[in-house]
């Protein structure tokens, strides 16, 4: 789905990314995992189109980024940022029908039930008619999230060939949104969506991630399967801390880290 | 598009066009209660002449001047604000700054004939009142007494009034011949020494503390200055230009001519006796350093008496030439 | 485009229209309404003798009320959405195109053709309109790279290498309006050059530029530019959806499919370019482009279909208010209309300024 091969990425002095090359798959949950400043964000952005490559290469289904119209790529991806703010007092229900002008023609017929599913999976039926920016830091990731799930056209249930790029996207929402959310990508992505994200949580990466790919510094450390990839010596020279795996009786296996 | 966006929508323009059309009827009624009659008629019944219907309108402190010293100053219906002697223009109506005029009014009071100086505008209002064909009577500004006396008798002819105005030309030749007589029998030299060199004057339209408002060559100023027998100090530039305290210095005027609301500004003289503003304004900055701050030689005019090229202007430059050359 | 039909906007509809007769009634004038309705609509309606008081009353409606009216509208349609196209644009609702400059550089434009373009080889009907936005946008671009600027020091990581778009929330309010005094003061002080090198009398009118009015009406540029203004309305309302989502952040609508270059670089130019061609007609006429988007968007909330449309009728009706109130309320002279709206609008500014302080 996606190729990125030797990209190198340097603002200023600053070498950002370094010869990075990764291949996403279809239909799978990818991780970029790294500590702060490792260039996760950096690299997310090179896949969004945001930032193009200056060296090396980002193909899109074997095209380049830049060689696809915005409203085109729209159409097959969507895309949750850091950052959200707004000086407007947009309701959340005209934030997610924002989505309405990237869906396809085929695709915007459902545009209502769109945003009435997405909104119902991401639980902001009563936050609709609210307005965004009184809503806190969780309540808005989620109307985001619902978003970009609309602008994936969730009602028609087809995930083949589209993306949904996320940049910590659950960093304020509490613990049962999170986990619902990672649920329903985990479901999406069965059917045929591929995800990307940046996630700080590694025994989330760890329980639902396919692939991770490791950053630091700007350097890809390690990367592939994501539960033989987060072994204790990589997340030892990630973070410098140490880590343990921990059997739960129900069977699932979870990382712990710790000093 | 989505009934769901519009409904709370149109729910609270509902709530909110209420307090919408009720300022606008407010403004409505505010409005009309001063929209009509502003403009009061000025009964203009001059010894039962049969011209008593003139309804004049002045633009121009010298067209004003002009009006009053031939008897119309009952006709005049509105004045601008360029128009400040005599003292009975302050109870006219003014219809503002002469360059931002504005149509409607001036047609609303009906004039029988405008005055106007043909610096004033905008060209779109002059073009309007045109149209409207309203009598005109359009003045370059003069600045010197053939074109002054045009102008009276232009108005003259144009107000019934010519009889007043060959005596008003009368008079200011009377007081130009004053005027040559004074400069003949005092020769305008310096001192003993430069016997044929008249002294520098420099005009200050306005003082600061430590800059002025210096008036060159192609202004009223410099008419005056000349028409009394003085010499400009500036030659190298024409208009006004804004100068510094050292410039003034290197300019060193012997005579510094100045205004009433110049120096009001700038005074800070314990009473308000001649001698005292004098020595205040010669202690400014800006000025000290001149010879004719040393000597104590600044005048201070009329704004409209010295520069606005009227009737008064022989007596004013006689006035003048009198301070120049005691 | 249905919107505009929709019943949210009918109360909008009655108040301009409410407006439009004030503003034809209310003058020095008294106005005849009845009796210059017949005499408008029928040639042989001629009473004897108030056939030329009719005459009278029908040329001051003609050539002076009726212009007046429709450049009253026109400058208070483009001040009202393009003022509200620039808060989305620059993501700031305290962007309005006087506070940030933007109508200083097109005041510079004018005088600047004034004082030199004369003696210059073009000299057409249009060259002042035209002037006037090429000042415009040199405060705009001043503007737009210092908005730019401002991420590059706050955030590199997303500035050098992108192609434009940013995900940081671009200049704040303090940086903003700091920009704006910046340029403000710089297009002021070309002007006091102009006016400094120049001794033309038309130019006296300072007031003009800076305070604004609707004397000249009947312009030889009045008609082009009245054109422009409504495909510039046409154009932001086309693409209203765009601007909402350009409001959001350019990373946002770029995500949404909107190219983002084009789209932003387009609105940006029309929009400065219809300002300029604004201030040519009526000189700087402040805080109308600040204040009435921000009532468009306590009726309507922030989605620019409503507010683009709602801020220019908003816009048009307070123009023409204030100017009935400039034409009146001195008479026989007349307020240049800066002063009301001014006067009306900075405590609102004020206002602003106080609750984004407390956010």
């Amino acid at each position: 789905m996606i190729n990125i091969s030797n990209v190198t990425l340097s603002i200023g002095d600053k070498i950002v990314l370094e010869n990075i090359s990764w291949e996403i798959v279809p239909a799978t949950f990818n991780c970029i995992v790294g500590p702060n400043g490792a260039g996760k964000t950096t690299l997310l952005k090179l896949l969004t189109g945001e930032i193009p490559s200056a060296n090396g290469e980002v193909l899109f289904d074997n095209k380049t980024l830049t060689a696809y119209k915005a409203a085109k790529l729209a159409q097959k991806r969507a895309v949750v940022s850091q950052f959200h703010d707004t000086q407007f007092p947009f309701k959340c229900e005209e934030i997610i029908e924002m989505s309405f002008e990237a869906l396809s023609t085929a695709d915007y017929k459902n545009a209502s039930q769109h945003k009435h599913i997405a909104s119902e999976k991401m639980r902001i039926g009563s936050l609709l008619p609210r307005r965004f920016d009184r809503l806190s830091g969780g309540e808005q990731q989620r109307v985001m999230c619902a978003r970009a799930l609309t602008q994936l056209g969730i009602a028609n249930h087809a995930y083949q060939g589209k993306l949904l790029l996320l940049d910590e996207p659950t960093s304020s929402m509490d613990i049962q949104h999170q986990l619902a959310f990672f649920t329903l990508l985990k479901e999406l992505c069965s059917k045929g969506l591929t995800v990307v994200t940046v996630l700080h949580d590694l025994d989330h990466v760890y329980q639902y991630a396919d692939q991770v790919i490791l950053l630091m510094n700007g350097k890809k450390i390690d990367a592939g399967n994501a539960k033989k990839t987060l072994r204790q010596e990589n997340i030892k020279k990630l973070y410098g801390i140490n880590s343990s795996f921990v059997s739960l009786a129900s069977g699932n296996e979870h990382l712990l880290v710790h000093n | 598009m989505k009934n769901n966006i519009l409904q709370p929508a149109f729910m609270k323009t509902i709530e909110s066009s209420a307090s919408l059309l009720l300022t606008v009827v407010f403004i409505f009624f505010s409005v009309s209660s001063f929209g009509e009659s502003k403009v009061k008629h000025f009964p203009c019944a001059i010894n039962g002449n049969s011209d008593s219907k003139q309804r004049l309108i002045s633009v121009g402190g010298a067209n004003t001047e002009i009006l009053y010293a031939l008897g119309l100053g009952e006709c005049i219906a509105a004045i601008d604000t360029s128009s400040t002697y005599p003292q009975q223009t302050k109870q006219k109506p003014k219809v503002g700054y002469m360059r931002a005029l504005s149509a409607e009014p001036i047609l609303a009071i009906k004039p029988t004939l405008i005055v106007i100086d043909e610096g004033a505008g905008p060209p779109e209002t002059i073009l309007q009142l045109n149209r409207f064909q309203i009598p005109m009577l359009s003045l370059a500004a003069t600045r010197d007494f053939v074109g002054l006396h045009a102008a009276i008798n232009a108005i003259g002819e144009q107000t019934n009034r010519l009889e007043q105005a060959t005596q008003l030309n009368q008079k200011i030749i009377q007081d130009v011949s004053l005027l040559n007589r004074y400069l003949e029998k005092n020769p305008s030299g310096k001192d003993d020494s430069s016997p044929n060199q008249p002294p520098r004057i420099a005009f200050l339209m306005n003082l600061e503390a430590r800059e002025a408002l210096l008036a060159g060559i192609h202004t009223a100023a410099n008419s005056m200055i000349q028409l009394a027998g003085g010499e400009n100090a500036v030659n190298h530039f024409s208009g006004y230009k804004t100068v510094t305290a050292e410039a003034l210095a290197k300019l060193n005027p012997d005579i510094i001519i100045t205004t009433h609301r110049a120096v009001e500004s700038v005074n800070t003289a314990p009473s308000n006796t001649h001698k005292d503003i004098v020595r205040s304004i010669a202690a400014l900055p800006a000025l000290k350093l001149t010879q004719a701050a040393r000597d104590q030689r600044i005048y201070i005019f009329d704004t409209q008496y010295l520069l606005g090229f009227g009737p008064r202007s022989a007596e004013a430059a006689l006035a003048l030439a009198k301070m120049i050359q005691p | 485009m249905r919107l505009l039909l929709s019943p949210a906007f009918f109360s909008l509809y009655i108040a301009l229209a409410i407006a439009v007769i004030a503003s034809t009634i209310f003058g020095a004038i008294p106005l005849k309404l009845d009796d210059l309705f017949f005499s408008l609509f029928s040639d042989n309606f001629s009473n004897a003798a108030a056939s030329s008081e009719l005459d009278i009353q029908k040329l001051v409606l003609l050539e002076l009320r009726i212009p007046r009216l429709l450049l009253g509208m026109t400058v208070g349609i483009a001040l009202g959405i393009s003022g509200a196209c620039f808060q989305a644009l620059f993501k700031n609702p305290l962007a309005d195109p006087g506070i940030v400059g933007v109508s200083a550089g097109a005041a510079t434009g004018a005088i600047a053709y004034i004082v030199l373009g004369s003696k210059w080889l073009f000299n057409t009907n249009l060259s002042l309109p035209i002037t006037a936005m090429l000042g415009a946008l040199m405060a705009t671009a001043l503007l737009f790279m210092l908005s730019q600027r401002r991420i590059f020091f706050w955030r590199t990581a997303s500035n050098n290498a992108s192609n434009g778009f940013s995900s940081s929330p671009t200049m704040n309010t303090a940086t903003l309006l700091l920009a704006g005094i910046a340029i403000n003061a710089l297009f002021n002080s070309i002007n006091g050059a102009l006016i400094f090198f120049s001794d033309e009398q038309q130019l006296r009118e300072l007031t003009f530029w800076s305070l604004g009015s609707l004397t000249r009406a009947s312009n030889q540029f009045t008609l082009p530019v009245l054109l422009f203004i409504l495909f510039t309305t046409a154009i932001n309302l086309r693409y209203a959806k765009a601007i909402n989502a350009l409001s959001l952040g350019d990373n946002h609508a770029y995500f949404l499919g909107h190219n983002v270059q084009r789209v932003k670089g387009g609105l940006l130019v029309l929009n400065t370019c219809a300002i300029g061609s604004v201030v040519a007609l009526s000189g700087i006429i402040g805080f109308v482009g600040l204040v009435m988007p921000h009532i468009a968007r306590m009726l309507f909330g922030a989605n620019n279909q409503w507010v683009l449309p709602a801020s220019g009728l908003l816009g048009a009706i307070a123009l023409l208010l204030a100017d009935i109130m400039a034409r009146t309320i001195v008479l026989p002279a007349e307020m240049p209309i800066g002063v009301i709206t001014g006067l009306i609008g900075s405590p609102f500014f004020i206002w602003l300024l106080i609750k984004s302080e407390q956010r």
